[in-house]
Order: C-alpha cells, then structure tokens, then sequence
C-alpha cells in the first residue's frame, strides 16, 4: 500500500491556488442514522437520512490583493472548493464540493503568524456534496491544448450505460486578450471517438471557477479535457479541471 | 526560498549595547565575518560567533513545514540555533572575581535585553540560553571571563 504524505496538495478555492496558504484540510462526508427501531427487533435499527457534506480549511492571513484576506472574507455562496490531496499528477485523486462559506476568523497569537482561521465550507445547490473524483489537468497552457486521457478508477473501470458526471474548472490564471472554450469529452478507447460530454461557460478571460454537470447517460471509460483557443496573443492560462462521477454505478 | 543565516548575524552585529556604566561606549559586537580567534584585552568586552561551533547542529534542520503546494513554494518553519560567546575581560586582567562579575553580569543582561528586542522580517527569537558567568576559553587557549549565548531562533521561509 502506497502511503503519501499531503505536503503537495493542491488547494484551489474558486478559482485561487491556496495551497501555500493553508496549514490543514478536512473533508467530511456523512449521513444522518434515522432511528427506526420497531418493537421485536434485534437490536436498534436505522436508516440513511440526508447526507451532510461539508469542508474545513486552516488558512494563514496575506493581505495583498487576491490573496486570502480580501478573498475569503467575502463569504462566498456558489463557488467550488478542489483538493489534490497527493499533488498534481493526470488521474490524481481529488475531493471537490461546490460550497458556501460559513465563517471568517482571523486569529493571532504573539509567537504566531496571523491565521484567519479554520474555514467551514459547507455544501452548497442541489448537489452529491463532497465528490471525489480524479484531476483532469492542472497546469497552464499558451495555445489550443488536449488533456491526456484518463481512465476511470473506480472498479470496474469500464463504460458504463448510465452514469451521472459533473466536473469543476477552476481559471487561477486569466488571459489578457486570448479565450478559451474548455470542454470535457469521453472516449471508450482513450485515443479515438472523442465526444463532448460537458462545456464550461468561463472562457478563461478572469479568475473563476463552475462546474457543470452531466445527467445520467452512457459514460465512457476514458476522459480528458480540449481547450481551443480564439486569438494568438499567446497568453497564459492556468486552470485545473476536477472530474467526478456516480460511484455507485458499476454497470 | 532561503534561509535568513545572513541576515540573522548582520542584525546581532548591528545591536547597540552599552557598557555596564557608560551611556556612550558599546560593547563591540562581531558579524560572522569577523570570528575572533584571540581576544585581546582590548578588545573587551566584546560579543562575537563561537568559533567552530556557531551554527547549531541538529536544530539546524528545518523541522517542519506548515503549508501545501510545490516543494519551492510551500511555507516551513526553521529552527536554528547560534552560539555566541561574550567575553567580559581576560581572566587576571583584575584582582579578583568581585572586579569582573557585576560588570560581566550586568553586560550579559543588557546583551540579552538586545537579543530579545531583535526585530527581523521572518524571524522571531524563539530562545536565548545563557550559560553560567565564568571562566571561558577562545580558540587560542586563553581564559577569560564570560558566558556563551545560544540564540534560538524560528524562521519562516515562503511567509
């Protein structure tokens, strides 16, 4: 068993690489135990309730502008939270979950940095809550650029006749003159048969993040990201793409 | 992304401290480019880096890093440790202990008062240990009175 130390995760929260600015992360996906115990029972009986999803992130204080003060202050409701626990690799695991944000808490101490706190995402829109997926690409570009393929992982890793989907872009750095169109697509071999399954909206002109969502259809094996770029200016664009499906689909 | 090894021993130099009786003569204190290998008696008092044994071992290491990210960019804390010997006068040079002691005592103090005001970006003073007022020995041998200082102190790297 492969044992990896967090100290290159990724931290991206809508759209801002926070990864030098966060000391902890904590993911947590749960369900309420509905008590339905009858008499003649066994023993205590329940049944699954609602899930509750939420996230918790320690970040340090850096008043400089876009950094964590100015953005996280705000309190945001509608953006997205993407770990890459293990750092970037294509495939990589990651943990993602649109959220609002519940608190601000600036903290300080004489022998510390200042902190602004643990952080309490919780899980925001009519959504599975915390997803975990795999990491697309994570990376920047300067031109029209395809992902690498990537195969599902989870067993059996095969296509699948209805699956639910979604993926979040996160743009940590816009484009002074050039625009993307960011799409996922899905293939059954990995190199050939290429379709899009799902376009993102943000066109890589500001710093954001979205996700997209893809209703229970056939899903094939292999996915990747395709950015095609409008302009020649040749600017950089830093995004990551997060891909999640329906674990409890197998067939 | 480095170590403020540099600056630490600049601002040391830098520390204005007086003379147990004087608001105007300074105790001379040395940058670690000026390692003192023979005291003379004329020099005294004087604070400079331990020859030999300066820079601390083990605690040198950077014992633990506090952010995610690439390894160029992540946040660690430091700890380093400096030794510093202070010599008050050559063992001797006066009478007796009573000529040296509340001098070397009371300049040891104003050193440790000046430590502790250290203010340098990205680095806080996490500790001073001062040993026993006494007898010490430069590299050539010679006794003198005074202490050694190990300076503890935290840095922060990608803050």
């Amino acid at each position: 068993m492969a044992k990896v130390s967090a100290k290159n995760c990724v931290v991206l929260v809508g759209g801002y690489v926070f990864s030098t600015y966060t000391t902890q992360f904590d993911a947590s996906k749960s369900v309420d135990a509905l008590d339905a115990t009858g008499f003649a029972d066994g023993s205590k009986n329940f049944i699954p309730g609602i899930g509750i999803s939420e996230m918790t992130l320690n970040m340090l204080w850096d008043s400089t502008t876009s950094k964590t003060l100015e953005r996280m202050s705000l309190l945001t409701a509608g953006s997205n939270l993407t770990l890459i626990p293990e750092g970037y690799t294509a495939g990589a695991k990651t943990i993602s979950m649109p959220y609002m944000q519940a608190n601000f808490t600036p903290t300080g101490s004489p022998t510390s940095l200042v902190g602004i706190g643990s952080i309490k995402f919780a899980n925001y829109g009519n959504t599975q809550g915390v997803e975990f997926g795999q990491a697309l690409y994570h990376g920047t570009i300067t031109a029209t650029s395809t992902g690498t393929a990537v195969q599902d992982t989870i067993t059996p890793a095969s296509d699948l006749t209805s699956c639910a989907a979604a993926a979040t872009l996160h743009i940590w750095t816009a484009c002074a003159t050039d625009t993307y169109a960011i799409v996922v697509q899905h293939s059954s071999d990995g190199s050939t048969s290429w379709s899009t399954i799902m376009t993102f909206a943000a066109t890589g002109a500001a710093v954001t993040s979205e996700r997209q969502t893809f209703a229970a259809a056939a899903l094939k094996r292999y996915r990747r990201y395709l950015a095609t770029r409008t302009g020649a200016a040749g600017n950089t664009l830093g995004f990551t793409v997060h891909f999640w499906r329906d674990p409890t689909q197998s067939t | 992304m480095a170590l403020a090894t540099a600056t630490i021993t600049a601002a040391i130099a830098g520390m204005t401290v007086y003379k147990y009786g004087s608001t105007t003569t300074k105790i001379s204190i040395k940058d670690i480019n000026a390692l003192d290998p023979h005291v003379e008696a004329r020099d005294c008092p004087i604070l400079f880096p331990a020859p030999g044994e300066w820079k601390g071992g083990a605690e040198g290491a950077p014992d633990e890093e506090t952010t995610f990210g690439t390894a160029s960019t992540r946040m660690w804390t430091v700890h380093q440790v400096f030794k510093y010997l202070f010599v008050q006068a050559q063992a001797g040079s006066e009478r007796d202990i009573n000529d040296y002691y509340l001098p070397a005592s009371a300049n040891a103090d104003s050193i440790w008062s000046a430590l502790l005001a250290l203010d340098i970006s990205g680095v806080d003073v996490e500790g001073v240990n001062m040993s026993p007022v006494g007898v010490v020995t430069d590299p050539t041998g010679t006794q003198h009175i005074g202490c050694f200082f190990d300076v503890t102190f935290r840095e922060r790297i990608n803050a």
